[in-house]
């Protein structure tokens, strides 16, 4: 029935001689489950479907989405595309060029080993509320959070160059968070990362995260935070674990290499990229240490597909090759600018968005240091961990984030710690002062399931996989 | 059969206490950029949600489906979930009817049935003017019709159609931007060339560049874009009930917190804001008053946190589930007397700001924020634009910066801010802590 709907719109779309045509029929489930200080703050669930059908006509894109699956509602839709289309195509400068794609006909299934919608909701409440529990054996932890949330999306992509493919995605994951508060003072410590950690794989993560155990730590860590001094404002050097340096990568490389952006056609909302397009092959964005891919093959990321949503295969690549720019993230309407095919990474967020560009899993390629050894050369300076707060400018070179966990770091050992640390830089200079890079040991995959982009919004599930870095003369403590 | 009395038949063959939200929602967007229309996009969908109170245990399933089954098997999964829920012990009953008081107009008749073309050929026409002005032109112009059904258990029996309208636009001219928005119930109460007119205007402000900059505080005069922004994540950090209750609110009643110039209110029925007679509980809104002449007086709360101190729900509940509790949607601030422009022509030496972009939270409880401005950062010197600064960041406490409130500006403006529509004045507010800004000449 749901194959026939697509053959509907793409007859439809043939009939009215459009250029091109597709159409998504995206079905979602999601299970979110949140206790908090020993009582349910949650348990959802929530589930959508409709078909998301793109148009491209006299040169312009047209859209439409419907929720009715209706043969009637959905020609409709296929019209409504067309006519936004038409529309469009009076403002139109250049004709939309797409880059030549192969039509393929393919199945993809993330594999999983436990499936998370058969869990029984009373083993996952019993996992949380235990969990939950642990954090608060500290009485100074006066708010307690643990959470599993899951997804898996049914999607099935028909395109009029003949295209058919579906794919069954799925993430699983959750996490910890606690609040010790004193004398009008407020700190957090979470677990494994702030928002949890989430990556594709079934229920079998879940259990790889010892919440339980963990728990204990955390509600630790939140207390010694509440009684540990200002992180000092200086210019220093920092090591910055894996988690953070997951958030470094995506706001200032992923972001800033998407082409859309470069090209100005973000700047409404998301913004723009200090990126130009004559940089590519000669920009120095890091040390020669810095080696940055994207990879949509990686197994357990978010950002692992087998096609994106122009019908593009799923591809491995590198952005930044020995510090050099080389490449950017595209789609099969911008790749004609830098003269290529797309590198695949077209994705919507469900059924009612226009594919746009996102991230795949833009990861950090580790070196061989141990984290110990990178602190261990370290006369002065700070370890930072776990993503608290973010914030970059709309050409994304002025960063500013904060960490929930800082550490004096002196004559090479991990010394007391500081609460309230952030640090600031500009993008190019930070990554050309990164001069050590962990190794595989202290390599993490991260998934992120909040990444907004698009207008109307769109939030992606990313993944970013970091080793632990050094950067030198760094400034932290920013306005403490 | 209309949506309504499909969602009444199948809250009727509940046996426990239910509640039944339905959001329906048409939305036709047109985002463009140097002077293109390159993603128009026509959406329909829909959201059931559906919450069953099991003896106190709380089961919630939700899906986008409107048909009488899947309304129906939506409402088996969260009495399924409900069996298997723990208690929540202070859950108080589903909210009871109570009368609606007299409220304006929520949607406006003819943009409810609006169909594309006149946005499209309107958005055209303006962008064929900025493409002879040799403008380049990028934003959006969005259109919002929806119909909030909210029926449950208790005798609950809610429906109201909305509509809002969302254009924003940027301008560029030789490198340098301005950015100008409107909001409306009233696609055709928003004039889109004045908006575009403002925004042009603002790009003749100055085209000197400042390269440098030294990061200090500094006098600040923030336009009503800026203040929705910065008000918003006060609000969000400390006007509800819950994050009161839970200690993580600034929030002391009674006590001077900021300026006495300042006063803050939310109310939804206020026919100036995006009007909005009930919450997602189907409670009527009240005017709440936050701050009075700096001083804080009330909270916002839903039926579960107003319950926890034994008072009433004031009509400020999200839809289920959410995690932040109840929020202001519709704040608004007192107005003052002056003008922008006497703001700038009085001040020896101060900061214009347009907007602000991509604020983060770093101390909630603190209100401690991080941003930066976009789209036309301007320093005063003498009462005059001395020229264009880059984009500036800041890191300061929200409610700080409220403290520090010199003058109000007269004429308010509909905005949307991060957590809330505001109807808000500029601002001229001293001591604001500029700590960077983005340097481009270090990145060659």
């Amino acid at each position: 029935m749901q194959k026939e709907l697509l053959n509907i719109v793409l007859e439809e779309c043939s009939f009215c001689k459009v250029e091109y045509a597709d159409a998504r029929l995206v079905e979602r489930t999601t299970e979110s489950i949140s206790v908090k200080n020993g009582e349910i703050e949650e348990i959802s669930k929530k589930s959508s479907l409709g078909i998301g059908i793109r148009v491209l006509k006299n040169g312009a894109w047209g859209f439409a989405a419907t929720n009715q699956l209706e043969k009637e509602e959905i020609i409709k839709k296929v019209h409504e595309a067309i006519s936004l289309a038409k529309s469009s195509a009076k403002t139109k400068r250049k004709k939309v060029i797409l880059s030549p794609s192969k039509a393929h006909k393919f199945t993809f299934k993330t594999p999983i080993l436990i499936d998370s919608f058969k869990v029984p909701l009373d083993e996952k409440l019993s996992l949380l509320m235990e969990a939950e529990e642990n954090l608060r054996a500290e009485k100074e932890v006066k708010i307690g959070k643990a959470f599993l949330k899951f997804k898996k999306e049914r999607k099935i992509f028909a395109s009029t160059e003949g295209s058919f493919i579906e794919q069954e995605t799925y993430y699983s994951g959750g996490g910890l968070e606690a609040y010790a508060l004193a004398n009008g003072e407020m700190q957090r410590r979470s677990y494994p990362n702030s928002h949890g950690n989430y990556l594709s794989k079934g229920y079998e993560y879940v259990n790889e995260l010892n919440l339980k155990e963990k728990a204990f730590q955390v509600g630790e860590e939140a207390v010694k935070l509440l009684k540990a001094p200002n992180c000092p404002e200086k210019v220093t050097t920092v090591v910055i674990d894996s988690s953070q340096m997951a958030l470094q990568i995506h706001e200032s490389v992923g972001h800033p290499l998407e082409l859309d952006r470069i090209l100005g056609m973000e700047i409404s909302l998301a913004g723009e990229s200090f990126v130009k397009l004559p940089m590519i092959n000669n920009f120095k964005y890091g040390s020669e240490i810095i080696n940055i891919e994207a990879d949509a093959t990686l197994p357990g990321g978010l950002g692992t597909f087998s096609f994106d949503d122009d019908g593009v295969k799923a591809k491995k690549f590198l952005l930044i090759r020995e510090g050099i720019l080389v490449d950017t993230l595209t789609n099969r309407e911008t790749a004609h600018f830098l003269g290529k095919e797309s590198n695949g990474t077209c994705r919507a967020d469900g059924f009612n968005r226009l594919p746009i560009i996102r991230m795949t899993n833009i990861n950090l390629l580790p070196a061989e240091k141990s984290l110990e050894e990178i602190i261990s050369e370290v006369r002065e300076g700070l370890f930072l961990s776990t993503v608290k707060s973010w914030s970059i400018d709309s050409e994304r070179l002025n960063f500013q984030f904060a960490v929930e966990w800082a550490q004096e770091i002196k004559n090479g050992k991990l010394g007391k710690v500081y609460k309230n640390a952030n640090y600031t830089g500009i993008t190019p200079n930070f990554w050309r002062s990164c001069d050590a890079l962990g190794n595989e040991e202290s390599f993490s995959l991260w998934g992120f399931l909040n990444c907004g982009k698009g207008d109307p919004m769109q939030i992606m599930e990313v993944s970013h996989g970091a080793p632990a870095a050094r950067i030198r003369n760094v400034q932290t403590g920013v306005a403490r | 059969m209309k949506e309504r009395e499909i969602i009444k038949k199948v809250l009727n063959k509940s046996s426990k206490e239910t509640e039944i939200s339905v959001i329906k929602e048409d939305t036709l967007s047109f985002r463009f950029f140097h002077n293109e229309v390159h993603q128009p996009t026509k959406e329909t969908n829909s959201r059931v949600g559906i919450r069953v109170i099991n003896e106190k245990r709380i089961g919630f399933s939700a899906m986008n489906l409107l048909g009488e089954e899947a309304i129906f098997s939506t409402l088996l999964k969260a009495e399924e979930i409900s069996l298997l829920s723990p208690v929540k012990k202070d859950f108080p009953s589903l909210p009871k009817p109570s009368p609606l008081p007299p409220y304006p107009k929520t949607f406006d008749e003819r943009t409810f049935n609006l169909e594309p073309e006149a946005p499209s050929s309107s958005l055209i026409s303006l962008l064929k003017i900025c493409e002879k002005e040799s403008l380049e032109a990028s934003g959006s112009l969005q259109i919002e019709k929806s119909t909030i059904y909210i029926l449950n258990s208790e005798g609950m029996e809610r429906e109201e159609n909305f509509t809002q309208v969302d254009f924003q636009i940027i301008l560029e001219k030789n490198g340098l931007s301005s950015f100008s928005s409107g909001l409306s119930k009233s696609f055709f109460d928003l004039d889109l060339k004045k908006i575009f007119l403002k925004a042009k205007e603002k790009l003749s402000f100055s085209s000197r560049k400042i390269e440098d900059f030294q990061p200090q505080k500094y006098c600040v005069i923030l336009e009503p874009e800026a203040v929705a922004d910065i008000l918003s994540f006060l609000s969000y950090l400390g006007f509800s009930a819950l994050s009161f209750q839970e200690g993580r609110s600034f929030f002391c009643p009674g006590e001077k917190m900021i300026s006495e110039k300042v006063d803050i209110w939310d109310d939804g029925l206020d026919e100036r804001t995006l009007t909005m007679p009930f919450d997602f509980e189907g409670v009527p809104k009240k005017k709440v008053v936050i701050f009075e002449k700096g001083v804080a007086k009330d909270l916002v709360y839903d039926t579960y946190t107003a319950s926890r101190e034994g008072k009433s729900s004031t009509g400020h509940a999200l839809p289920y589930p959410n995690l932040v509790g109840p929020l202001p949607l519709h704040l608004f601030m007192g107005k003052g007397n002056n003008s922008i422009q006497d703001m700038i022509e009085e001040e020896e030496r101060a900061i214009l700001v347009t907007r602000f972009f991509y604020i983060n939270v770093e101390d909630p409880i603190n209100t401690v924020l991080t941003g930066m401005t976009r789209d036309g950062t301007f320093l005063i010197e003498k009462g005059k634009i001395k020229g264009r600064l880059p984009n500036l960041r800041f890191t300061q406490s929200a409610l700080e910066a409220f403290k520090n409130v010199l003058e109000i500006g007269e004429r308010r403006e509909l905005k949307k801010g991060s957590a809330a529509i505001c109807f808000v004045p500029p601002l001229k507010l001293t001591n604001f802590n500029f700590t960077g800004y983005s340097k481009r000449k270090e990145m060659v």
